[in-house]
This record gives C-alpha cells, sequence and structure tokens, in this order.
C-alpha cells in the first residue's frame, strides 16, 4: 500500500505504462473491497445462495487473473480483465428483480471505465454498457418511476436521457482533455526545441573557445577522464556489485566519442553486451547537443542569475512596446541586429555569419515568427524591405 | 515586480507566478467548455422541474439563481478581469450546481434527481482544478450520503432494506476514492506540466544569458548601440519621408540616448509633453546584457521552420533523465559521474559549482527525480570524498 501512495504522490513522473499498472492496481484494491462488502450482502435481497456463490468465485478468478497480470506487467490486460469483472457485477446487479439501484450501478462502471483514461476502452466498453442500459431501462422503467403520475414512457426517456448524456459528456470531455495536453506538450516541445537550439550555438562557441585558447575539450582532458573514471568506481563499490568492470565501460565510454552510434552497432566484431553499452552511453555523450549537455546547461543555469525586469517572459512586441512609433523604430533594429550581429552558422557549421536581406525576408515570411512580430509587422516590412535595406545596412 | 532569486525552482517567485498565469489561461479554456454543460444541466433541471410540476415559485428561484450566476460569469469575461477571477467563478459555479441539484433531489424525490447528482459530478470534474475536485468529491459523497440515510424513498428503498443501503453507501464511499484518485493523478499530471512550463520559459531566458557570455568571451566586445541609432536614425528619417508624415521618431530616439545619461525623473523634466510610462516605455530601447531589447533580437535572430510532428511531441517527455529505467546501473553511474565533473570542474567555458551548490541543485530543483536516487544518497551522503577525489585526479594530471 505504502508503494501505491508513493507512485499515487508521484505520478507526474511516471512513464505511462507505470501510470497504469498503478491505476489498475488500485480499482483491484476497490474491486477486492468492493467485492467482499456487497457480494455477500447480496444474499439477503434477490439472489439464490447458488447464484450468489457462482458469482462470488467467478468474481475471485477474475479478480485473481487481473492481479497475476499485473505482477506479469501485463497491465493492459489486467485493465480489460478488471473491466469485464465490473460489467459482470454490473450485469448482476442489475439482474436483481427489486433492485432499482442496480441503475446507478451503471454509473459506477463507467465510472471506472474513464478511471482508466483510454478513450477507445470508453468508446467500446461504455458504449456497449450504454446499450445495455437502454435495453435496462426500457425493461425495468416502471420500478423506476416511483409514485408521480407520469407516463412510463416519459420516465424511461428521462433515465435514458441522463444516463447516455453522462456517457457523452465523458466522451466529449476525453477528446477535450486530450486536445488540452496536446497543446500543453506543444507548447512545451516547442520551447524546448528553441533552447536545444541556443545550446548547440552555445557549444559552438565553447569549442571556438577552446581552439583559440589551445584549450582541451573535456573529452580530451586525461585529468577529466581520470576524475570521471573515479568517481564512478567510488559510487559502483558503494552500490556492492562487481566492481571492476565498470573502469572497463568508463574507457570504453570515452573511447565512444571517436565513433558514430551506427557505427558501433552496423560493426559485426563488436559484441552484443558492449553494443548494448553503446546505445546507453551514446546519449550522455559530451560533443554533441545531448541530453547530458542539456542537464549540464540546466544545472549551470540554475545558479546563474538574470535579470529579467517587469513582464520577464513576454516578448511579443506589441506588448513591450505599445507606442507604434516604437514598434517601428523596433522593426529597424532587429533588420540592424539581423544584418550585422554574425550568429547564424556559415557553410563550415561555425557561427560567423549575418544573415542576408534575402534570408531576411525568408524570415519574416514565417509563421513561427508571429510569436514576436505580429502579421501586421510582417507585412510593414515586406512592403518596405527595400527601405530596410537601403538605410540600415 | 518579480524578486530575483538565483535558483530556478518550484518556489520561484518569477516561476511561480507564471505558473499561476499558465494555470489560469488553461482553466479558462476548460471553463469555457464545463460552462457550456453547466447550462445544459440547468436547462434538465428546470426541465425535471417542470415536469414533476414544481411550484412556481421554485422554479422562478431556480430560474433567477442561474440567471445570475450567467450574468456573474459574464460580467468577468466582459470586462477582461475574467482569468485574475476564472478560480473564484469556478468554486462559485460548483457550489451552485451542487445547491441546485440538491434542490431538485428534494423537490421531486425520485430516481432520476438522484442520476442528476452523477451529471453534477461529471460537469464539475470538467473543471480539472485542484479546489474545485476537492469540493466536487466531498459535496457528491456528503449530498449521496445524506441522501440516501435520510430520504431512502428516493431510490425506492424500504426502511428495513438495510443490506441495499449498505452497498449504495459502500458504492458511494469507494467510488468517490476512486474518482478522487482518478483526479488526482490528472491534476497532478497537468499541474507537472504547468510547472514545466513555467520553468521553461525561465529557462530560456538564463540560456540566451549564457549564448549572451559566450559571445562576449569570443568577440570580446559588445554591439555597437551608438552604430545602432546612427543607422536608425536616417530609417526612421527616410520612413517619414516615404509616409509623408511628420518625424516623430527624432525626439524618441533622442530620449533613448539621454536615458542612457540621466534617471528617468531628469529625462521627464527635459521633454515634459512625454509621460512617466512613455519614458519608461523608451527606456526598454536600452542594449544592456539580460534587457528585453536584446533577447527579443537575439529570439528573433534564432526563429527558425518548425516542424514538430505528432509523435514527437508526445515522445518528447517533460524530463531528461541521468537514470532510464531501461538503462543499466553502470550507465547510470557513469552519466552521473560525467555530469558532477562537468559541473565540478566548471567545463565549457563556465564558472565551476561548489559542492554545496551541486548538492543543492540535486536535492531542492527537479533534478532529485532525474538522478537514480541510491547515486544521489551516495553523493549526499558523502560530498567531502567526491570532492577529494575530483581534486586529486586533476592535481596528478596537473590540470587544476
Amino acid at each position: 500500500m505504502r508503494t501505491l501512495w508513493l507512485k499515487l504522490k508521484n505520478s507526474a513522473y511516471l512513464p505511462v505504462n507505470e501510470l497504469l499498472g498503478m491505476k489498475v492496481l488500485l480499482v483491484l484494491v476497490f474491486m477486492f473491497l468492493f467485492g467482499a462488502l456487497t457480494i455477500p450482502v447480496s444474499i439477503l435481497e434477490a439472489f439464490s445462495v447458488t447464484v450468489t456463490l457462482v458469482v462470488a468465485l467467478g468474481f475471485f478468478v477474475m479478480f485473481a487473473t487481473s492481479f497475476s497480470m499485473v505482477l506479469l506487467k501485463r497491465v493492459r490486460l489486467a485493465m480489460h480483465l478488471s473491466i469485464y469483472t465490473f460489467i459482470g457485477l454490473t450485469v448482476y446487479y442489475v439482474s436483481g428483480a427489486t433492485l432499482a439501484y442496480g441503475y446507478f450501478f451503471f454509473f459506477i462502471t463507467l465510472i471506472v471505465i474513464i478511471f482508466f483514461q483510454d478513450v477507445y476502452a470508453y468508446t467500446v466498453y461504455g458504449g456497449s454498457l450504454i446499450v445495455y442500459g437502454i435495453l435496462y431501462i426500457n425493461a425495468q422503467g416502471e420500478a423506476l418511476m416511483g409514485d408521480f403520475e407520469m407516463s412510463v414512457m416519459m420516465s424511461n426517456v428521462i433515465h435514458q436521457i441522463i444516463l447516455v448524456g453522462f456517457f457523452l459528456f465523458f466522451l466529449v470531455y476525453f477528446i477535450l482533455s486530450d486536445t488540452h495536453y496536446e497543446q500543453l506538450a506543444t507548447d512545451f516541445a516547442t520551447r524546448r526545441k528553441a533552447i536545444d537550439k541556443y545550446r548547440m550555438l552555445a557549444m559552438k562557441f565553447s569549442a571556438e573557445l577552446d581552439e583559440r585558447d589551445g584549450v582541451a575539450a573535456p573529452v580530451e582532458d586525461v585529468g577529466f577522464q581520470k576524475a570521471v573514471s573515479e568517481t564512478a568506481l567510488f559510487i559502483n563499490e558503494l552500490f556492492e556489485d562487481e566492481g571492476e568492470n565498470i573502469i572497463e565501460v568508463v574507457e570504453f565510454y570515452f573511447a565512444l566519442h571517436q565513433y558514430t552510434l551506427d557505427d558501433v552497432l552496423a560493426d559485426s566484431r563488436i559484441a552484443a553486451i558492449t553494443k548494448r553499452y553503446a546505445s546507453e552511453l551514446d546519449k550522455f555523450r559530451i560533443d554533441k547537443n545531448t541530453d547530458l549537455m542539456a542537464l549540464f546547461y540546466e544545472a549551470r543555469n540554475h545558479v546563474k542569475e538574470r535579470h529579467g525586469g517587469e513582464d520577464r517572459y513576454v516578448f511579443r512586441l506589441e506588448d513591450v512596446f505599445t507606442a507604434k512609433a516604437n514598434q517601428l523604430m523596433v522593426l529597424g533594429l532587429v533588420y540592424v541586429y539581423l544584418r550585422t550581429e554574425w550568429m547564424q552558422l556559415d557553410k563550415w557549421g561555425r557561427v560567423e555569419r549575418s544573415m542576408t536581406h534575402e534570408e531576411i525576408c525568408e524570415l519574416f515570411k514565417l509563421n513561427e515568427l508571429r510569436t514576436y512580430l505580429s502579421y501586421e509587422h510582417a507585412v510593414f516590412f515586406l512592403e518596405n524591405e527595400d527601405l530596410f535595406n537601403q538605410c540600415l545596412r | 515586480m518579480v524578486k530575483e532569486d538565483p535558483k530556478i525552482r518550484s518556489g520561484h517567485p518569477a516561476v511561480l507566478e507564471q505558473r499561476e498565469i499558465i494555470e489560469r489561461e488553461y482553466l479558462a479554456k476548460k471553463a469555457t467548455f464545463a460552462n457550456a454543460m453547466f447550462i445544459l444541466l440547468a436547462a434538465l433541471m428546470f426541465v425535471l422541474l417542470q415536469l414533476y410540476d414544481a411550484s412556481s415559485t421554485l422554479k422562478w428561484t431556480y430560474g433567477l439563481f442561474f440567471v445570475f450566476l450567467a450574468a456573474l460569469n459574464f460580467v468577468m469575461y466582459v470586462y477582461g478581469e475574467y482569468r485574475d477571477n476564472v478560480k473564484l467563478c469556478v468554486y462559485l459555479n460548483a457550489l451552485a450546481m451542487y445547491m441546485g441539484v440538491s434542490g431538485v433531489m428534494m423537490e421531486i424525490r425520485n430516481v432520476s434527481a438522484f442520476a442528476l447528482l452523477f451529471l453534477t459530478y461529471a460537469v464539475v470534474a470538467a473543471y480539472q482544478e485542484r479546489k474545485t475536485t476537492i469540493i466536487n468529491h466531498m459535496a457528491f459523497l456528503f449530498i449521496g450520503l445524506v441522501t440516501v440515510h435520510r430520504f431512502p424513498g428516493i431510490l425506492m428503498l424500504a426502511p428495513t432494506a438495510i443490506g441495499e443501503r449498505v452497498t449504495i453507501y459502500v458504492l458511494l464511499t469507494v467510488f468517490t476514492a476512486l474518482m478522487f484518485a482518478a483526479s488526482s493523478v490528472m491534476i497532478r499530471k497537468q499541474m507537472f506540466y504547468y510547472d514545466q512550463l513555467a520553468k521553461i520559459k525561465e529557462m530560456d531566458l538564463r540560456m540566451i544569458g549564457t549564448v549572451e557570455d559566450y559571445v562576449k568571451q569570443y568577440r570580446n566586445k559588445e554591439p555597437d548601440r551608438t552604430r545602432y541609432f546612427r543607422v536608425l536614425r536616417r530609417f526612421t528619417e527616410a520612413l517619414a519621408k516615404k509616409m509623408d508624415i511628420e518625424n516623430v521618431f527624432e525626439e524618441r530616439i533622442d530620449i533613448i540616448e539621454a536615458l542612457e545619461k540621466m534617471p528617468e525623473t531628469e529625462v521627464l523634466k527635459k521633454y515634459p509633453e512625454y509621460s512617466l510610462e512613455e519614458i519608461k516605455e523608451l527606456g526598454r530601447f536600452s542594449f544592456e546584457t539580460d534587457g528585453k531589447l536584446r533577447a527579443l533580437l537575439f529570439k528573433i535572430g534564432q526563429t527558425e521552420a518548425l516542424s514538430l510532428p505528432k509523435e514527437d511531441i508526445y515522445t518528447d517527455t517533460p524530463l531528461r533523465t541521468l537514470s532510464f529505467h531501461t538503462d543499466s546501473h553502470y550507465a547510470q553511474i557513469i552519466a552521473f559521474s560525467v555530469f558532477y565533473v562537468l559541473l565540478k570542474k566548471g567545463a565549457f567555458h563556465t564558472e565551476p559549482l561548489t559542492d554545496e551548490q551541486i548538492a543543492d541543485v540535486l536535492s531542492n530543483t527537479d533534478f532529485a527525480h532525474l538522478v537514480h536516487s541510491r547515486i544521489l544518497d551516495v553523493y549526499i551522503e558523502n560530498k567531502d570524498v567526491f570532492d577529494n577525489i575530483f581534486r586529486d585526479a586533476m592535481a596528478r594530471e596537473g590540470t587544476t
């Protein structure tokens, strides 16, 4: 239970499959509690002992199978089995002749399916359940009516509308939730791509500085290699595993910097275990814009101050400068910056080039630039590009 | 005005403020859908009251109540303050829905009225907001249990049907707990994204600063601001002539240059026809490092056509890590060792970090989730040993 609670607490960091496993486990815990408390009670109401025993046995078998599937990491199958179990329980309770509350079991089972947040499972199982629910209401409508003077048909329609409404509402909700996540994920991925590009520039400048100052890059620095190797050995010793091999893997890690991963994987002379290490370590190379380099700069920037002033993250021209005259002056400065500052890669991959007038015109046509400049700004530039070109070089 | 703090973490004032802004923006989008559903729910309540012959006083009360609520939401939208008040609106709407459904249940006392409680739950759940989720589950459970206990007739239960009642108590409690767990998972995931989005904006800003530092180190010079404004004068003069308007730019450039030499108040005295806000805005033309204009120019200069296929968006998980769960522990140890030595050495022409700084970043930021917990424990408990290993290795090779 403690592990389950910790997983729930850190659910934001869990991979999709582990998250689903946690949900299935949670449903199974609730299913067990629910089944253990309600199946014995149902014997008092409308069912015979034989039926209740068969249901109890079936419930136990399904529960045990679902649980085994979780242990065997077949979480998706376990999810389907737990849904089947709930659908089975719904049919069982709904079949009770006097059980008007069987109607609510449709909502409960839909809620269990919703819990998994799987739009396909919801559409297929939830949709089938709704069809069954509509038939049930048609058959048992009178039992749901109560004492009010209303036609059975009208009463049935109301119950059906509420049930179908509940189903459709969550269906739309799922679709919108997906859209919401997509917006969040796109916004995040776009910003990360921009930072990746800034980091690539940083690494280019760092390499230029190494070359200019005659400094060895970390990967060629023997002291650096020694420090990494001894640090890794120390950590590994405290892990109390067989430790000697890690030195060889560290050496292989540095050697890997001379090859591409594709070369290593394609070489038939290299052992499978070595290829596995190559695949694992490639994302931690320090001569390329890798995950490890991203984390290095991220950690560095955690302790680096930057004054952003008010509206720190606002970079849309018309939000930063409200006066039209100021906006036009900024457009002028943008042009000067792009034409004169060497911040573009040349054909040798060095940051030694500014933009040409034609490149700037193409830049102003990009949709991506709308993050900073409005459509009107872009049109103004493109209509007056000659003037920019003549006066701002 | 946001206070500066050297760390990018959840408690950073700028990040906190930004996360709140992002959360409100997205909540406003979700609220549009939930409010539309609310209108449908209110209409359904009204239809039920009509069908079951509720008193006209009750119908009028309901009508006025929902109209008032709609007007309140509308006013907040129209006056542009909605985003600041969106949370308040959502709480009010959630409570109003439960008040409404309770009234319908008391009036109609029928299975369909009880089913409306589930529908209300679904509508309130669509807001996907932390406190609203708590309100939703508490209200659903409380109203459900009280109804079954005090008015079993609503579910056509005989007072002696203890078994059925127990089943319903269990059903309501267990499934409220289940749905609360489900909502918590979803909201945690969303809050995680809001947090990551807020942090990535700060990272973006600081990465620009890092590139600016490299440019300064490599080129040993700052952009020539005098030249920028000299050519800008030439351009604006020609622009005014072309557009056949008075040259309104000349004096503004004079003010920008004056702001380099004297404080805003002095400039304001010299140019009394300008307001303080206008002078402040012209102050943003400053070319100082870390300035808004420099960052904007940089961002525009690095903009490029971006293609983000859907699979990239989803496979590009928010967190990069030194501890992939599928990696061998050798790979995880080596990744951490390289990372540590890079920071400690001050690799790639950066300033070295002390062990206190490294430990702080690793323990108090997202990095705590990005390093294998056992490796992190080993480091935190043996910082001095790590420091000695580093110094010895560097001293032996003579590279410190």
